[in-house]
């Protein structure tokens, strides 16, 4: 059997634009607010379903749904941040019990959607267009993820490296005090980050629900290799980010690929990521983040 | 005297709640019913129950049992092997249920056959159709009303040798169920002196919900015919992509697992399963039973019959003659009476050979049609019905 590569590489873009999307979020608010957000995985969700109420429930379309999910979910993240996260914080909260009220918000966040919007699965109706451009085989979905990922890397970088609240934001997550001790008003570059981190993660939970199906553990579904994206490419490192999204998008189908020649189960495509989450912890614990120095 | 006092308190204490457990006599007679109504095979679940709850209302429209009305126990296994053993435990340790309709998926009664064993209670699965179930030790306590795996993958090995298909491609489910179809499909081609060969193997685990790489494989190896074994949520992916992917023109064959109309509440699965599937197998039910089922159950629930509502009606049926035939609420007597019952149901003639299976029944060759009258534009169609027997 001839492996069709071209299409596996395009697939990997496609997996890895899903995991960029989902991962900017959070490891900006990681490297700013210092711990892991566990609740992330819920904000994909939340913003999987608030986009499934716009386009499907009231019929106004799938890029007004990405407008409407975007802004509710990225308020929703301002409100945990401020309800949950900082109170415990300035009361002296340790990373463990930052993440662990994370993982608790997580909880209470899925299966209020749950309550919400029951437990059975969601289907986007948007018909996308197919077609095949050589050995390719392309949907107007997946077109569509992978020209946001783009966008998304070329606007960030744009942000991060041109505007005052970009350079605010490196600067408080280089130097909290520094950042401070400058005359950066640290508390709003924080709210600003959480509120784009979570809009983000809404971006993901659309485009992973109008590729897949969506339930209450849409998010949790791919946590995991976005923890991964995260880690190998540093910590609060969005350069990183973008190279660690696509290695483990082409790590995850290149290994089916070999887990079906193997005559093994394809359902180790996750401990994929996982390896290489561990293989990262070890041998380069600070990730990526060394060749994006400038970052 | 205020330690005597409080040494009577003290033994008060614990005589009391041994008195209120000790057993009163019991006013109605429980059959357990463990059906997965949430999880992967939720559609399906929720419609077998339905089936399970009618079989009992029957059973007391027609006097009960040992002259007291039968009540069903229902738990929810999930479609998680873990999760229905302990829905087992909690009915045989918390409900006294001496005989139980279920499990309704092959690993959770892989994981509950030695516990009920221990606790000598039979069980009757209506649709667990894994061979180990009733060919490996201490499975005598295991009965089941539907037909097992390796005869429907004879009757799919079948499709395939008179359609002439070459290029076999098979994305299973990475579970018994899905490997054991995989396995006794190949056996029955391989029996049958099949010239073709299995092109590709794909085991996917149904929490991956992406399937777009292992999609390709398919579209890469040339396949002429495609086996998919799925559940209701995750063969609704596999189908979409599927679609998505332009697999549509590969002819697929489908099984039990994907039979059923939840498969159509996604445009793009049903608009695939339509186009692609040239033909899938179920267990199916004839005779008068079936047609009184099958009415009952339309003037009930306001919709016909699926896949495994006549196995689990035949199910609890069973359980019911059985205690009636053993004379005492005892599951060893019910187990006994099991082995020797014989009765029509809604499948058609009901006896257990020695190891707790069917020696005959019949299945559906389906197809997917467009059907308007149905509220998802789709329905499940026969194209035959195919008698089987050992």
């Amino acid at each position: 059997m001839t492996v069709n590569w071209a299409q596996v590489l395009f697939n990997s873009t496609i997996t890895g634009s899903l995991y960029l999307i989902g991962a900017v979020g959070l490891t900006l608010t990681y490297g700013l607010s210092r711990f892991p957000n566990f609740a992330h995985a819920e904000f994909i969700t939340l913003g999987a379903y608030i986009g499934y109420s716009v386009a499907e429930q009231a019929g106004l379309g799938f890029p007004l749904a990405l407008v409407v999910s975007f802004l509710v979910t990225g308020i929703v993240g301002i409100l945990c941040y401020r309800g949950i996260f900082q109170p415990l914080a300035k009361r002296g909260a340790t990373i463990i019990h930052l993440m662990v009220a994370s993982i608790a918000l997580g909880f209470i966040l899925r299966y209020s959607i749950g309550a919400t919007w029951t437990w059975k699965p969601l289907y986007f109706t948007t018909t996308w267009s197919a077609f095949n451009i050589g050995p390719l085989r392309i949907t107007g979905l997946w077109v569509w993820l992978i020209l946001t990922a783009i966008a998304l890397a070329i606007l960030m970088h744009f942000i991060l490296v041109k505007t005052k609240i970009g350079k605010a934001i490196r600067a408080t997550s280089s130097n909290p005090e520094l950042a401070l001790a400058s005359g950066i008003n640290v508390d709003r570059v924080i709210l600003i980050t959480w509120f784009i981190g979570a809009g983000l993660a809404a971006f993901a939970g659309i485009f992973r629900g109008a590729d897949t199906q969506i339930w209450p553990l849409t998010g949790w579904d791919i946590i995991l290799p976005i923890f991964a994206v995260t880690i190998l490419g540093g910590i609060g490192n969005f350069y990183g980010a973008i190279v660690a999204a696509f290695i483990i998008g082409l790590a995850e189908n290149v290994g089916v690929v070999g887990l079906i020649a193997l005559g093994l189960s394809t359902s180790y495509r996750i401990g994929i990521a996982f390896l290489i989450l561990i293989i990262t912890l070890i041998v380069r614990p600070e990730g990526l983040a060394m060749l994006f120095r400038r970052a | 005297m205020i330690k005597k006092l409080l040494l009577v308190v003290a033994a008060l204490s614990l005589i009391i709640p041994a008195a209120a457990c000790t057993p009163k006599e019991a006013e109605t007679i429980k059959i357990g019913c463990l059906l997965d109504t949430s999880g992967d095979l939720a559609a399906m679940g929720v419609r077998i129950l339905d089936a399970a709850r009618l079989a009992v209302e029957d059973i007391n429209a027609a006097g009960g049992v040992l002259g007291k009305q039968v009540e069903l126990v229902e738990e929810d296994g999930a479609t998680d092997p873990a999760i229905g053993f302990n829905g087992v435990k909690k009915m045989i340790e918390i409900d006294g249920v001496q005989v139980i309709a279920g499990p309704m998926i092959t690993g959770a009664s892989l994981l509950s056959i030695p516990y009920a064993n221990g606790h000598k209670v039979p069980l009757i699965t209506p649709s667990a159709t894994g061979i180990p179930l009733s060919e490996e030790e201490g499975t005598e306590w295991f009965f089941r009303t539907c037909l097992r795996d390796d005869a429907q993958g004879l009757m799919l090995a079948d499709i395939v040798m008179d359609k002439g298909y070459t290029k076999l491609a098979t994305i299973v489910l990475d579970n018994s169920y899905g490997k054991g179809l995989e396995t006794y499909i190949l056996e029955g081609l391989e029996a049958a002196g099949w010239q073709g060969e299995n092109v590709v193997s794909i085991h996917y685990s149904e929490a991956a919900k992406d399937y777009r790489t292992e999609l390709q494989q398919i579209a890469d190896s040339d396949a002429d015919v495609v086996l998919a074994v799925t559940y209701c949520d995750d063969g609704i992916m596999i189908f979409k992509q599927a679609l998505e992917m332009g697999l549509d023109e590969i002819a697929w064959l489908g099984c039990d697992g994907n039979y059923g109309s939840g498969l159509f509440e996604e445009a793009k699965s049903a608009e695939f399963m339509e186009k692609a599937i040239v033909a899938g197998t179920r267990t199916v039910g004839t005779g008068a039973i079936c047609d009184h089922f099958n009415t009952a159950y339309e003037d009930k629930y306001g919709e016909t019959p699926e896949v495994y509502c006549d196995t689990v009606y035949d199910a609890v049926w069973a359980a019911a003659k059985a205690i009636e035939a053993a004379g005492v609420y005892d599951g060893e007597a019910i187990r006994v009476a099991l082995t020797e019952l014989e009765f029509d149901g809604a499948t058609g003639p009901i006896a257990f050979n020695d190891i707790g299976d069917r020696n005959a029944g019949s299945f559906e060759i389906w197809q997917v049609v467009k059907d308007a009258t149905t509220t998802t534009g789709y329905k499940n169609a026969p194209i035959e019905i195919v008698a089987w027997s050992m």
